[in-house]
């Protein structure tokens, strides 16, 4: 219905232009409420759009009403038309275009990009200083060693300093067949795997002891034991001589305590503690490795002896402050593991036999495991 | 008051000065020789409708003149021989092909063009003894070969007024369609029925609607009229409208569809305020209209194409 009022409209405006049209314009005398004619600039300018939006209007007035004005318009559109750029559209979306163009007209942009850039530059500069802070901490993180071995486990002497002392042919005793030496330790001849002896421990009267090729840090390892090992051997030196005048006075009281007895005196070693009263260095070294209570639970457990003692299924044996693994001859390559170090945790997380003795067994110990010698302090 | 004109003049001449450097051929001119000009194009596009407006929106308007046409225009007016030159050899074939498409034959045309030269450069002097020619009323504001179209065009037309052989035909031709679309007029009103009295009654109901219909078109914006005037009785296609009013085809098909629901509306309330139709009348009678209309227009163009025909072997 509404479509065939509009043609109605339609049809009435297209009769009543073929009217006009037969009857002849009345352009060439001005209405009464048309304005004068447009002279050739006016005209012109309004051809190509080229005036101001309210003289536009007026123009258009003086058009709607006058042919011969607006013929000529038509006639310069036309002609000008075929040469200017295409019109804009106008559509529904051309409020949307025309505030986009607003937000980015040449007046915002002026004050936008300056900040913008601001904006970015501060962004990169935080970047940057933030990257920059982490990386002590990545550094931190790859030096585990030395940052976090308690001060217990850098106090325990390396007892093989003083077996170190010891040539490459003394083999290891068991207590029944050696006699009370308190100087005598078994001698661990420090071969590196590939036989090459490769010091690790820049000691004076120490046989060079092999270090063990980790996987990658190999010279992390060095230093980190040449470092040990300067502190070791001041600190050894040192309760080497408290324990041997302490042992050796422990020796004639009980000596002097049961000489017509009969009773087989076992041989002390002059670093080996009394179950009274521990040496402190062994009193450090079983703070630093095992709880008080496991040290109760080992002793009731275990078939405990002053100098064996068994652990998993191992009989170890007590020369001074190391336990010795049975198993264990001079002609094995021996490897050194530190307790707290990298390379002793990933050691027990392969093998979880040699975490139990070592949380088992306090001090140094040298284990036999799978053919292989460790030695753990 | 006397401030803003200061302030006014200072902007004019910074404006022209702009101009000037904008120019790609200056001629030699200073700010002082388009001073004048500038100004009374200023009060005749900008001031005279807006009064108020400021520094900015004329330091705008300054900004979209035609730098090297004005220049160009205002050198010859001096009556710089160079700047002649420039311009005929320039213009010249374009005021030729504006004058052939005004006039129907060579010769005309060659007459035409001559005149408009004439006309441009000025036969009688000024008080000053510089020519005095149409040439001075050039703004700038639009193109120079625009407005030199232009004035072959108006020339054109007084050109046809003293040729009074152009016109008479078309005078015999106008009288034949008066006494055409009188009967068609009358067939409008009776051809529905052989009664006489629904005869008159249709006749007035149509003459109703036509006169509410001009009120109609009166009611209208003046874009919206000059569109409805360009579509309908200047006969051009949507796209030549749209180009005569600036706009894309597009928004003039829309614009179109506007005023005709304007139309629609306002016929509608005419016809039931000051008619005394009713609504359900208004809508019967329209479509009834419409129907009448269909076949009235159809016999209107049969016989106006007939007319063309005519005139073209008229002028042949």
């Amino acid at each position: 219905m509404a479509n065939d009022q509009e043609k109605v409209i339609e049809m009435l405006l297209r009769r009543r232009a073929l009217q006009r049209n037969s009857e002849g314009s009345s352009a060439g005398v001005p209405s009464e409420r048309s304005s004068p004619h447009l002279d050739a600039d006016e005209l012109n300018a309004y051809a190509e759009g080229a005036l101001p939006s309210v003289t536009r209007s007026r123009y258009s007035m003086h058009l709607a009403d006058c042919d011969n004005c607006r013929r000529v318009v038509t006639q310069l559109a036309l002609a000008a038309g075929s040469t200017r750029p295409s019109m804009p559209l106008e559509t529904a979306s051309a409020k949307w275009l025309g505030r986009l163009h607003a937000i980015f007209s040449a007046r915002v942009l002026r004050y936008a990009i300056p900040v913008l850039v601001l904006l970015s530059i501060t962004t990169v500069v935080i970047v940057t200083m933030r990257s920059r802070d982490d990386q002590p901490l990545i550094a931190r993180n790859d030096r585990p060693d030395i940052q976090t071995i308690p001060p217990a486990a850098q106090e325990q002497p390396p007892v093989l300093s003083k077996e170190s002392e010891r040539t490459e042919a003394g083999r290891a005793e068991t207590p029944a067949d050696t006699p009370a030496d308190t100087d005598r330790t078994p001698s661990i001849a420090q071969k590196a795997p590939t036989g090459e002896a490769i010091p690790t421990r820049p000691q004076t009267d120490a046989v060079p002891q092999p270090v063990r090729a980790a996987p990658a840090p190999v010279q992390q390892n060095t230093v980190r034991d040449d470092v040990e090992s300067e502190y070791a051997t001041k600190t050894a030196k040192a309760k080497k001589d408290e324990s041997a005048d302490r042992l050796s006075k422990e020796e004639s009281a009980r000596v002097a305590a049961a000489p017509a007895s009969g009773s087989e005196v076992t041989p002390r070693r002059v670093e080996e503690p009394t179950a009274a009263a521990p040496p402190a260095d062994f009193r450090v070294g079983a703070a630093r490795a095992r709880p008080k209570e496991q040290r109760q639970e080992t002793l009731t457990k275990e078939q405990d002896t002053e100098e064996t003692r068994s652990v998993s299924g191992r009989r170890f044996r007590r020369q001074g402050q190391a336990w010795i693994d049975t198993a264990y001859s001079s002609s094995m390559a021996v490897t050194n593991v530190r307790r707290s170090s990298e390379q002793y945790r990933s050691l027990v997380a392969d093998e979880p036999g040699i975490r139990a003795i070592a949380d088992q067994l306090d001090g140094e110990i040298i284990v036999v495991w799978k053919r292989r010698a460790y030695r753990i302090y | 008051m006397r401030q803003t004109e200061i302030r006014t003049e200072t902007s004019i001449r910074a404006g022209i000065a702009r101009l000037l450097a904008r120019a790609a051929e200056s001629r030699s001119l200073n700010v002082e020789d388009l001073f004048n000009r500038v100004e009374r194009c200023l009060q005749k596009y900008l001031l005279k409708d807006d009064p108020l407006a400021s520094e900015k929106d004329i330091v705008a308007f300054i900004e979209g003149l035609q730098a090297d046409d004005l220049c160009l225009v205002v050198a010859c007016e001096r009556g710089d021989e160079m700047a002649w030159s420039d311009l005929v050899q320039r213009y010249s074939v374009l005021v030729k092909s504006a004058a052939r498409g005004a006039t129907s034959n060579e010769d005309t045309a060659e007459e035409l063009a001559q005149s408009v030269w004439a006309e441009l450069h000025g036969l009688k002097p000024s008080v000053d003894g510089r020519p005095a020619g149409k040439i001075a009323y050039y703004s700038g504001r639009g193109s120079l070969g625009g407005w030199l179209r232009a004035v072959v065009s108006q020339l054109a037309v007084d050109y046809h007024r003293k040729t009074s052989k152009m016109v008479q035909p078309e005078e015999e031709h106008d009288f034949d369609h008066l006494v055409r679309n009188a009967s068609v007029e009358y067939n409008l009103g009776g051809s529905s029925t052989a009664n006489p009295e629904i005869a008159v009654v249709e006749g007035r109901a149509a003459t109703d609607v036509e006169r509410a219909l001009s009120e109609a078109i009166a009611s209208l914006e003046a874009e919206e009229r000059l569109l409805i005037k360009l579509y309908y009785f200047d006969g051009l296609r949507l796209h030549e409208a749209g180009t005569v009013l600036g706009v894309h085809e597009a928004t003039a098909s829309r614009r179109l569809n506007r005023a005709h629901l304007k139309l629609r509306k306002r016929v509608e309330e005419l016809l039931v305020s000051h008619y005394g139709w009713t609504p359900v009348e208004v809508k019967a009678s329209l479509a009834q209209i419409a129907c009448e209309l269909g076949l009235d227009i159809e016999t209107m163009l049969k016989a106006d194409n007939v007319d063309n025909q005519e005139t073209i072997r008229n002028k042949k």
